[in-house]
């Protein structure tokens, strides 16, 4: 470094933030990822290929994907929907309901799993209710999905909302003069151009749902080989003293998340070069 | 000519404000109207309405006398050109103009030639197969207008189509879309707020104001005999000096405009008095003869093909003049002249706030 640079009182100032900024980004978030990395693999590969093959392990990962895919589908049109009512309608109450609809990012995880637990629970108005009827929604897939679909419902709500916000609604008006019925108007005219936003929406969706935990534990009764999803297995293991079986589950999950992220880059940047041209 | 749209007493109000206040106005059949209007006017709410995109309040629309009461909006046949184009994005050029076609279920193989055929006439057969997101604002226009005539309807709806466009292409446009219409006979109306759009686009003008039609008449007509002040002031530029009526002349001091022939206002009435800048012609100071005035020249500006000449009468009312370059004073006349006023030709209008001038003066 040139000590003639720090004459400059400003030049000293940006430069100190930025090495604070890089750094702490390094000590904060990517030496923990780091260690993760270190720790799964360090009694080798081998310890690492015979945990995965524990019963349960694979299970977990299997049943995290399967509420993930299933999160994610049932907030695409649940989502996709409340994002057209809040964009498209006018009735009172609707700036209420849009604040509303973040609220599952403020109330801690752990709550919405107590609140959904004490609905849908064996003492709970709805769970009795279900009970008597054989349907049993806690400690079980119903359960999980119940928390996951609260939890993320938020994200494609906003990512569809963003996009339809800043579409024309002059193209679905064209599409009605042009003799398009409604459900034309839909598949044709409106979903493709909010393909973006549920795509974008879906990956937020899925990735947030692979390591949800709060709400999990309280709704899954974690239950191995049935309700243990992979963030629930990871804690387990290591309660248990099974550090190597958690990092094998813990790797996986954090390279799933990494891809996701990447996929998700690529998507945005390929549409956004493609925007550039045109 | 037998009117193929005719609405009528069409209201509509947002929320608390009214947007249109009665408005009624009929397009006979092959006939393009334009709707000429300051924004916020109404024109493209009553164009809304007339395609049945949103709902009016009262009032009904009759599309070649059918009543459209409970025909919505995709079977009302009417093409409609908007303001952004609404073009249909990752589509091409061929699969916007065949969207119509497509949605009522006409097989591929039609859908094609005849989106070809819509595409010849307005001249982007060479664009057929390019997303339409690469096309200049331009051919997006003519896209826009080709897809609205493909589906063959029986009225076309034109809002702002060229606002969006610079001025030179907006100028050809203009004269493409007219020879569309006129080629393919079809009615149309046309939303603008543009006076030069209107002129040359309409067979005839309405001209709206705060949710009422002012007037309605061929673009010489409203331009050379506006029916209120409003009309006269938004079409071109004017002069509104105040004046009464006297044996067929229009006398506003000693400034006289002679009338036509059928005029109906009574001798003594008060009228404004309607001068348009370039029927106004200057001549050097000296001897007034009957009906001219004194007037002094208080700035001249150069505008290219007319000089700008403003004016203080000897009223003290002020004038604007327009002279042509070739006019016989262009060459001469400078700030602080003292000139003679004439008024080649005037209109007027009733004013029943008009000073009443006691009878002598005349």
């Amino acid at each position: 470094m040139d000590p003639g640079r720090f004459r400059n009182l400003d030049a000293l100032v940006r430069w100190s933030v930025f090495a604070a900024a890089i750094g702490l980004f390094f000590l904060l978030i990517l030496l923990p990822l780091v260690s993760l990395n270190g720790y799964a693999v360090r009694e080798g590969f081998g310890i690492f290929w015979s945990r995965l093959r524990e019963p349960g392990a694979l299970g977990a990962l299997r049943l995290t994907a399967a509420v993930a895919l299933a999160t994610t589908a049932v907030n695409s049109v649940i989502g996709t929907a409340m994002a057209f009512v809040l964009t498209r309608y006018r009735f009172p109450g609707r700036r209420a309901i849009n604040a509303l609809v973040d609220i599952p990012l403020a109330i801690p995880t752990v709550v919405t799993g107590f609140a959904l637990l004490l609905l849908y629970g064996p003492m709970g108005v709805l769970g009795k209710f279900l009970g008597e009827r054989e349907i049993q929604v806690m400690f079980s897939f119903p359960g999980l999905l119940l928390g996951h679909v609260f939890v993320t419902f938020p994200f494609m709500v906003r990512a569809v909302g963003a996009v339809l916000e800043s579409a024309p609604r002059s193209a679905e008006d064209a599409a009605r003069t042009l003799g398009a019925k409604e459900w034309q108007l839909f598949f044709l005219v409106t979903l493709p151009s909010i393909k973006e936003g549920l795509v974008a929406g879906s990956f937020l969706t899925f990735s947030r749902s692979l390591g949800e935990f709060g709400a999990s534990i309280m709704v899954s009764g974690n239950l191995v080989g049935r309700t243990q999803t992979a963030p629930l297995y990871i804690f387990s293991r290591f309660n248990t003293g099974d550090v190597e079986g958690a990092s094998a589950i813990a790797i996986l999950l954090a390279l799933a998340s990494f891809l996701i992220l990447l996929l998700l880059q690529f998507v945005q940047t390929g549409r956004g070069v493609h925007e550039g041209i045109a | 000519m037998t009117p193929h749209l005719a609405a009528e007493g069409i209201r509509k109000s947002f929320g608390r404000k009214p947007v249109l206040d009665g408005v009624s106005i009929t397009v006979g059949t092959g006939e393009m109207m334009a709707l000429l209007g300051p924004s916020g006017c109404g024109k493209s709410t009553l164009l809304r309405i007339v395609a049945g995109l949103i709902p009016k309040d009262a009032g009904a629309i009759r599309i070649a006398g059918r009543d459209m009461e409970s025909v919505p909006a995709r079977q009302r046949g009417v093409g409609f050109v908007f303001q952004d184009y609404a073009l249909f994005p990752r589509m091409t050029v061929r699969e916007n103009v065949a969207f119509g076609l497509r949605v009522r279920g006409v097989e591929a193989l039609e859908r094609s030639r005849k989106a070809g055929e819509i595409l010849d006439l307005v001249g982007l057969s060479e664009e057929a197969n390019r997303p339409v997101d690469r096309l200049s604002g331009g051919q997006r226009q003519r896209v826009a207008l080709a897809r609205a005539l493909a589906m063959e309807p029986s009225l076309l709806l034109l809002d702002e189509p060229l606002s969006a466009l610079d001025v030179k292409v907006r100028e050809r446009l203009r004269r493409e879309i007219k020879a569309v219409q006129k080629k393919v006979g079809i009615t149309a109306l046309v939303v603008t707020h543009d006076q030069e759009e209107a002129m040359e686009l309409g067979d005839r003008i309405a001209v709206m104001n705060e949710g009422r039609i002012e007037q309605v008449a061929t673009p010489r007509e409203v331009y050379q005999e506006p029916a209120t002040e409003f009309v006269a002031r938004f079409v071109g530029e004017v002069n509104v000096l105040p004046g009464q009526m006297y044996h067929g002349y229009a006398y506003s001091g000693s400034l006289a405009i002679r009338m036509a022939e059928n005029q109906p206002l009574r001798d003594g009435s008060s009228v404004k008095v309607i001068l348009r800048p370039e029927d106004i012609s200057l001549h050097p100071a000296g001897t007034a003869e009957a009906g001219q005035s004194q007037a002094d020249v208080g700035s001249v500006s150069f505008q290219g093909t007319h000089l700008r000449v403003e004016l203080a009468t000897e009223e003290g009312y002020p004038l604007t003049a327009l002279l042509l370059r070739s006019h016989p004073m262009a060459g001469k006349i400078a700030e602080g002249d003292a000139v003679r006023v004439e008024a080649l030709r005037g209109s007027v209008l009733p004013d029943p706030f008009g000073k009443k001038e006691p009878e002598y003066y005349l």
